[in-house]
Order: structure tokens, then sequence, then C-alpha cells
């Protein structure tokens, strides 16, 4: 224990904590907003996705911080040391892998912090944050043995940092490294999880067994020969049973623990979008303010997976905590009472301009439900007609059935084919 | 003219001519086999290739490759040691230029040959600056770190690329030019900065002597 601290207190990583816990809390809140902040499987993603660069980052400098004593010639000095080599490896190591964590620690408190008061009872899903802490120990540990091996102080990081970044970036949501997408309907497969934490565990192990037996005065080759085999054996092993034990996601069992907003068209969430309820609430409120529009349009509206995923392409999602497309899908259930809405036309550009006019009155009901127009993150679908509808969302109520009584009447000139 | 090539053949095989020549083959390699990967990072609204930030760990391993073991004797090198010095640095980094312009222009078209060109540019600059700031031998701390802002913060709220995006701007954009020219400015400046020529600088106004004297 004694020799952990003198290692965390000479490290030179200690003055990189700062800037370490900056980059931390950068990834946390901007880039990808500030729409997680109290859901707290949103939350619990948001606290890994520092790992993506962090893993990356300690792979580069575990490679350079475990080459020193070669560099330094020191590793001489060490062959008389009474401490076990595995010992002094382990405590390098676990140095390293620490000045990884406090700053995810750090950044896994303050996302507590600010989604406390507004996600109520519950917590942060700690599977999620595992996933982060094994993609830290993963890409150490692998650092760790490259540098011990090739202990150079410009190539093997270089080579060790973009790697790894390679492997998280073009891997790291297919082979589960990491997650993006925490939103409630899914929720983490605990078997995936262990079976990665297993194997990270086993690197880091292999890492420090064939590090600490390198060197000729420590063990003979030939041991040092079977002890690499039987790391390498064992880490197919885990790899296989890795990559068997599937996605580190799964969709989560429908429910009726749901919460929903009172009116006269209900809108049902998941509990754990329940800082949303406000804004839903508001909109069921502007729904039956219009409801002779609605008459063909379903009572309910049911968020992505309460009713099970095979209603997915049916039932609204919050994603990236935007309620704006709860409002789109009750505008497109709704038929506006044009009976020719299916009916073939003649010609293609006749087609094109009837479904721009029924684009607009979709346009125009989804502002009227919502409140607002169409927020500056969303692209394409209605954006073409809110220049015209956001103004006319501001007018008297008459003014608006005029003009959807002006662009039903437009549709139904259409002669069909 | 003998003891110039004496001179170069000495530094080069202290400062592991090797690594250059390994780094100036990687270039092709990389752009065959891994310069067409798509990365999918948290912040990359519009994907991103690979190519895009290879330069940056070419760069960080030419001008890392500064450092050496006799780095405290080089201190009190002469001028001609100094002069082989620089001018390893600069033909090492002019080749992979050269190499990273070839490459790109016979492989992709003009306009990705020349962003490239930029971000290797700025890479070189950036690495200048982390080795001369924190040590040679961690020269590859920025540009590998420019990692971080390049994908993650590289589009704003609305979807846009932020104008100081390097890899993703046109190869036309004023503001990232003009970003490569200051930074590499920035990061020679700081090169040329050696302790001797500070010391020399006439309008000083307090001049420190190079060679303390008792009076």
């Amino acid at each position: 224990m004694i020799a952990y601290w003198i290692e965390l207190r000479r490290s030179p990583l200690r003055w990189w904590l700062g800037p370490l816990i900056i980059i931390d809390l950068v990834v946390l809140f901007f880039g990808r907003g500030h729409w997680w902040i109290g859901i707290w499987p949103e939350a619990s993603v948001a606290t890994q996705v520092p790992a993506y660069y962090f893993g990356p980052l300690f792979a580069a400098v575990a490679a350079f911080t475990v080459g020193r004593p070669t560099r330094k010639s020191f590793d001489q000095d060490r062959t008389p040391q009474a401490q076990s080599r595995f010992l002094s490896e382990t405590i390098h190591f676990l140095a390293t892998l620490t000045f990884a964590l406090i700053p995810y620690g750090i950044g896994v408190a303050v996302a507590y912090g600010v989604s406390f008061r507004q996600a109520g009872p519950g917590g942060l899903w700690p599977a999620y944050i595992t996933i982060g802490a094994i993609l830290l120990t993963g890409c150490a540990a692998a650092g760790h043995f490259v540098g011990r091996m090739l202990p150079g102080s410009m190539a093997t990081p270089v080579v060790c940092g973009v790697g790894c970044f390679l492997v998280v970036a073009v891997l790291g949501q297919s082979a589960g490294l990491l997650v993006l997408n925490g939103y409630p309907s899914l929720q983490p497969r605990t078997s995936a999880i262990t079976s990665r934490a297993f194997l990270a565990f086993l690197l880091a192990a292999a890492a420090i067994i064939v590090s600490a037996q390198r060197h000729r005065s420590f063990a003979s080759t030939l041991e040092r020969t079977i002890t690499t085999f039987v790391a390498a054996g064992v880490l197919l092993i885990g790899f296989s049973f890795t990559a068997h034990a599937g996605s580190v996601q799964q969709d989560r069992a429908p429910t009726t623990n749901m919460t929903c907003t009172v009116g006269s068209h209900q809108f049902c969430i998941w509990p754990e979008h329940q800082k949303f309820l406000p804004v839903f609430q508001q909109m069921t409120v502007r729904l039956d303010q219009v409801p002779e529009i609605l008459a063909a349009a379903e009572q309910t509206s049911y968020e992505q997976g309460l009713r099970g995923h095979e209603y997915e392409g049916h039932d609204f999602s919050l994603l990236e905590g935007q309620p704006f497309q709860a409002a789109f899908g009750v505008a497109l259930q709704s038929d506006f009472h044009v009976p020719t809405k299916l009916c073939p036309l003649p010609t293609p550009e006749l087609e094109a301009q009837r479904s721009d006019l029924l684009w607009r009155l979709t346009a125009w009901l989804t502002v009227r439900v919502y409140g607002a127009g169409q927020p500056s993150g969303i692209h394409g679908g209605i954006s073409d007609a809110m220049n015209e509808v956001v103004p006319l969302t501001q007018q008297p109520d008459d003014v608006q059935a005029a003009w959807v009584d002006a662009r039903k009447t437009d549709i139904t000139a259409f002669h069909c084919a | 003219m003998t003891n110039r090539h004496e001179l170069w053949r000495i530094y080069a095989r202290g400062h592991r001519w090797h690594i250059v020549i390994i780094g100036l083959i990687t270039i092709p390699f990389t752009e065959l086999w891994l310069g067409s990967l798509k990365l999918s990072l948290p912040g990359t609204h519009q994907p991103l290739t690979f190519r895009t930030l290879a330069p940056a760990a070419i760069a960080a391993l030419f001008v890392a490759n500064r450092q050496t073991p006799m780095a405290q004797w080089e201190q009190a090198a002469a001028r001609p040691a100094r002069h082989t010095t620089d001018w390893y640095l600069t033909a090492s980094l002019t080749a992979g230029a050269l190499t990273t312009l070839a490459t790109q222009y016979s492989i992709n078209d003009t306009a990705t040959a020349v962003t490239i060109l930029r971000a290797y540019a700025i890479s070189v600059a950036l690495a200048l600056i982390s080795g001369k700031l924190i040590s040679w031998n961690t020269a590859w701390i920025l540009p590998l770190g420019s990692y971080f802002p390049l994908t993650y913060l590289q589009t704003d709220s609305s979807g846009y690329d932020r104008w100081w995006n390097w890899p993703t701007q046109p190869p036309n954009n004023l503001a990232c030019w003009l970003l490569a020219a200051g930074s590499l400015s920035i990061g020679i400046t700081l090169v040329l900065l050696t302790p001797h020529r500070v010391a020399m600088t006439p309008n000083r106004t307090s001049r420190t002597p190079l060679v303390r004297t008792t009076p």
C-alpha cells in the first residue's frame, strides 16, 4: 500500500489531473447538450462518454509511463529489489488506472449531482458506468503491455494511443465497448457486461504477468514462453466468451408502470422521463383546443417501448430529450378529414403538390401542439413549411381555421386518376 | 564538406533516422489500409474518415524525434550542430509533407490532398508547441489531443462545422489557412527561441549574461 501511495505521489500524471477533470466536464456539458440531465439512464450513459477519449489517452500514457524505468536505465537497479516483480508491476498499473478513474469518477459524481433534483427517486445505473471503467482498464492494460515490450517514449505511445482510438472509433459501438444511447426502453445486459469486465481483468492480468517476466533475471526463457502462450490462450478464450455474450443492451419489457398526462388526449411516457411531464401536460392542453381536427387521431400516444417494441414505428420517442417528435406524431396521425388523402393522382407533379399541402397542414398542427417551431437541432421533415406556419399559429383561431379550410379545399380540388 | 556530412550522419544516427523512414513509409500504407475507415464517435454528426486525423500522428512522430538521450549535451553544441538540428527537423517534416501530398494526390483528389496537407501543417505546429513547452519526447500530446475537439466539438448546436474544424472545412477556407499560418508561426518562433537567442535579444530591459562572472 505504501508503494502504491509513493507511485501515486511520484507519477507525472498527477499534474494532468486538473486538465483531465476539465476535459471530462467538457464532454459532459458541451457537445451533446444538457438534455440528459434529470434522466437517470441517459445521465449514466453520459458519464461513460469521456471514456471514448480517456481510453486511447491512457493507452498512450500507460505506454509512456511504464517504459520510464527502462529508458532511465533503472531496470538493473530493480533486479535485487525485495518486492515481488509482479507486485511492482501491479502497483504501477493500478497507479496509472487510478489517474484514469479519478476524473472519470468525478464526472460520475457531477452527473449525479446535476440530475438529482430533476430526476426524482432512483439513481445512476451502475452497469453503464461500469462499461466506461472496463474500457479504461482494457486500454490501460494494452498500453502497459506494449509500453513494457517496446519502451520508447515517442513511437510507442503514439501507436498505442492512435491504435486504441481506432479500435474505439471503429468497433466501439458495434462491439459494445461503449454505448451512446441510454433510452429508457433499453436496459443493460448484465451477462454481456460481466463478460467484458472479465475480459478487461484478464487483459490487465496478462499485461502484468507477461511484463513482470520480461527480464531473464526473473524467469527462464522456457518459463516466459509458457507464460506468454498461456496468457494468449486465456485471452483468446476471454475474447470468444465476450463475443458470444452478445450486445450490452437489450429491449426492456413492456410495462404498465408509466406516467401519463391528464386530458382528452393522453401522452404516456417512461417514469425515467418524468421531467418532461409538464411539457406533455401543456401539449395535452393545446391539443384539447383543436379537437375537431383530431377526430380521427388516437386518444393516447405512447412513448417507444412502453407497449412493446412491435409498435416501434408507431410510438413517439424522446430521442435526445426532444418532445417535438411526439407533437409531430400526433399531427401525422390526423387525416384532417380529407377523404382523398390516399387517392392516386394522374401525374407525379400533382402528387408532389398535394403532398406539400398535406405537409403544411401537418406542420401547422405540429407547431400548434408543440407550442413552438421546429428546434434547430432537428432537420428535414416539415422544416420547409416552418416559415409559413409558425407566424400563422400566433394568429387568432378563426384565421387559422380559415387557413386550414383553404388548404383542405385545395387538397380536395385535385381530381383522381 | 566532409565534416558537414559526418555531422549529419552522426546526428541522424543519434536521432533515430529509421523512425523517419518508417514514418514516411507509413504514410501511403496508412492511407491505403486505414484512410477510408469511418470513425463513429459521440460528437461526429458528419462521417469522418481516418485519413483526416492520420497526419497528426505522423507529425507528432517526426517532431518527437528531436528528443535524444544526448539532449543535455546538445544544449552546449556549437553553431554547425545547431544548424544540423534545425535542418534535420525541417528536412524530415518537409519529406513528410511531400509524401502526404503525393499520396493523397495520387489516391484521392486535389481538394482532399490540400485539406490533408493543411491538417498536417497544423499538426506540425501543435507538435512543435507541445515539444517546446512540455518536452520533445511528449510532442505527441497536443497533436493527438486535438482529436478530442476535432471529433467531439466539430459541429455547433445547429449541426454546422465550426470554423476551426480543419479536417472537414473545404480546402479554400481562409480561416483554417490563417489558423495554419498562425500556429506554424508560433511553433517555429518557439523553436527558434533558444535560451541563447533570448539572452542575446538587444532590447531586453535586464540583460542576463550568458556566462556569469564574479566581480
